[in-house]
């Protein structure tokens, strides 16, 4: 092709990949989801409100894992200790299946291979067993502040595999059974086979700090089975808690810090990284918080990207030159994310490319509706705007349009409300909301002329109150 | 959870794993549908029409390994279907109104629309894949069911004929295929 077609192909390309890029991940989630409950509710009844039942049970237990921190541990469990296999050894070769869980290239395995080179890897081949479930720990690669265990579990009942329940994420216990300050990050599995018992994968637990993390620790995870297909058994869950001893290598104490300035000021808002801190499994970002409008922002959700070299978009998402984002913790003054590391890398220049931040504030918005007019009577934010909607609205039924902005067509209507209004008497009814993109949130209120207005409902979220920060042009830190 | 048991979870009629496997690929789709889309909003109809369609197929799917290039599939049969219902809505809108709102669109932009919208679907579908969402030609064979060599036999004669009517100033030229 000649150079101008070329130019021509990649401005093309240029244009999906900038939009794609600018994207929400709550923009698309939404879209999806819409389209899934489209599809549930065209099928069966009982059984579409018993499976978006679970899906909305599932996804609040994982958010308030998420965002609370971690959730309490399952009451009792029975702990059966086969014997270990022997004294844990140092070994070079990671076990075979977690070369095939990741891309040849991928930083994370290149990682655990260095890590292994690095005399950071020990066989421990230690296992417990509890109702049929066992749970064997093949290995582990540790450093000063991360913990990545190589595991296998087999399920003696069925021929179908485990996985780690989605309502109780595996957790870090001393001696006594305490919690400690270490947690879950990650986990992942192998490929499997249909219908087999056995499953393979890995898990990730970080401590903030190096020095965090004692010499014995007790692991306690918790698994399901794959549920068969058209079973509506209730899932068998079991408990299994292995004690593991920390093998400390040469080189886990191995750590390196080097300041880093880079600024991002958006929105009133100003992210500044501050600090890189690489240990052999775990590169972290440091950076402080500032907000020039007073908001109070506690949430995070951030993505960003290490890259070894300066590329275009296309290649950035090459998983030879990024660095795996894990997890970002924060704090109102500011946090840190968790990547994968390039410690034995180090030679390779580093590009920070930040993509998005989202912050929600930690509290709610409330607004006032006249059900008589349909209209707002109170407001904190003057962006908020509300139709009625005439049409879809009846005697027994008040529909209305929330919009935010001024645009038209509205582009950024997403609001997140709590799912009941109080009326004048202060009494909660349900009621029952529906985004749709590029029209705002609709909300529909049965049975309103009983209840005496105004009535008044929290807004969780809207994009008044969450603050997005877009893309920045990407900046040498090494 | 990984992303072959997710599709495994999907296939045997688990609505959280067919969202979240969806999720896992959400900006490659989404970027399938706004290259053919051009415009986000469309492209947000098109996640949700193709996640709509998944699952409601979802079972019917034999190989789990497969999903992705099979989602992948009806997010290009929901665009382009779409953009058929668009064409005959504009037809009618534009000898209703006989109005051009002019926007702020690049002539090369709109040249290199218009050229591709020239070519055969199959030639279109390659490029898209392969120049605007760097799928490899392995990638796109899969998506579209075709053999490798065949895949790379459309990118050649799709480029080709896009370059002719590049040149030509988007006259229409015979196709060459």
């Amino acid at each position: 092709m000649t150079n101008h077609e070329d130019w021509m192909i990649e401005m093309g390309g240029q244009e999906v990949r900038q939009a794609v890029g600018m994207a929400s991940d709550r923009m698309l989630d939404e879209a999806l989801r819409k389209g899934i409950r489209r599809a549930a509710a065209e099928q069966t009844g009982p059984m579409s409100r018993f499976r978006t039942a679970k899906r909305v049970r599932v996804a609040s237990a994982v958010l308030a894992v998420l965002l609370v921190g971690g959730a309490g541990a399952a009451a009792g469990y029975k702990l059966y200790p086969v014997p270990a296999a022997g004294e844990s050894q140092t070994n070079v070769q990671i076990p075979a299946y977690v070369e095939k869980m990741f891309d040849k290239s991928d930083n994370f395995l290149v990682m655990l291979k260095q890590a292994a080179e690095h005399g950071l890897y020990h066989k421990l081949n230690q296992s417990v067993s509890t109702g049929g479930y066992t749970l064997n720990i093949e290995g582990m690669v540790s450093d000063s502040r991360r913990i990545i265990l190589f595991y296998t579990t087999e399920n003696g009942n069925e021929s179908l595999p485990l996985r780690l329940s989605y309502n109780h994420p595996p957790q870090l216990l001393d001696g006594q059974g305490r919690p400690l300050e270490g947690s879950f990050t990650w986990a992942t599995y192998a490929k499997l086979p249909k219908d087999q018992p056995l499953t393979k994968g890995i898990m990730i637990f970080d401590f903030k700090e190096s020095g965090q993390m004692p010499e014995k620790l007790q692991i306690q995870t918790t698994w399901s089975q794959l549920k068969p297909k058209g079973s509506n058994v209730s899932i068998k869950t079991e408990s299994l808690i292995i004690p593991v001893t920390i093998q400390n290598g040469p080189h886990a104490r191995d750590i390196e810090e080097h300041p880093i300035h880079v600024d991002i000021s958006q929105s009133g808002q100003q992210i500044t990284f501050t600090k890189m801190i690489q240990s052999p499994l775990r590169t972290d970002l440091e950076f402080d918080l500032k907000s020039s409008n007073g908001k109070k922002l506690e949430k995070i959700e951030a993505t960003l990207n290490l890259a070894s070299e300066e590329k275009q978009a296309k290649h950035r998402q090459n998983y030879d030159t990024m660095l795996r984002f894990d997890r970002t913790l924060v704090t109102p003054e500011g946090g840190a994310v968790y990547l994968t590391s390039s410690f034995y890398s180090e030679h390779r220049e580093l590009w920070l490319k930040f993509y998005h931040a989202s912050f929600e504030p930690d509290h709610e918005v409330e607004i006032a509706i006249d059900p008589k007019q349909g209209a707002l009577v109170q407001t904190p934010d003057s962006q908020i705007s509300l139709k009625q909607e005439p049409e879809k609205s009846s005697d027994q039924k008040l529909a209305l349009r929330l919009m935010y902005g001024s645009q038209q067509p509205v582009q950024d209507g997403y609001f997140e409300l709590k799912d009941t209004f109080t009326d004048a008497d202060g009494q909660p009814h349900p009621f029952v909301q529906e985004y749709q993109a590029a029209e705002g949130t609709y909300l529909s209120i049965p049975n309103y002329q009983k209840y005496p207005g105004p009535f008044t409902f929290e807004i969780v979220k809207y994009w008044g109150n969450v603050l997005e920060m877009h893309e920045e042009k990407e900046q040498r830190i090494r | 959870m990984e992303e072959h048991n997710l599709a495994v979870a999907a296939c045997r009629g688990d609505e959280e794993a067919f969202f979240n496997f969806l999720s896992l690929h959400k900006r490659k789709l989404y970027g399938v549908a706004f290259s053919y889309m051009h415009n986000e909003a469309d492209a947000l109809d098109m996640l949700q029409e193709a996640a709509y369609k998944g699952w409601s197929k979802c079972r019917t799917l034999k190989d789990p390994d497969a999903m992705l290039p099979w989602v992948i599939r009806i997010v290009i049969h929901c665009c382009i279907e779409e953009l058929r219902r668009q064409k005959r809505r504009q037809r009618i809108v534009l000898e209703q109104s006989g109005t051009y709102t002019p926007e702020m669109v690049s002539v090369a932009k709109l040249d290199m629309e218009k050229a591709l919208n020239r070519l055969k679907p199959k030639y279109k579908n390659v490029i898209i894949l392969r120049y605007y969402n760097d799928m490899t030609v392995p990638e796109i064979a899969q998506i579209l069911g075709r053999a490798e060599g065949t895949v790379k036999t459309w990118l050649h004669q799709g480029l080709k004929q896009l370059r002719w009517k590049i040149n030509y100033g988007g006259e229409l030229q015979h196709d060459q295929s």
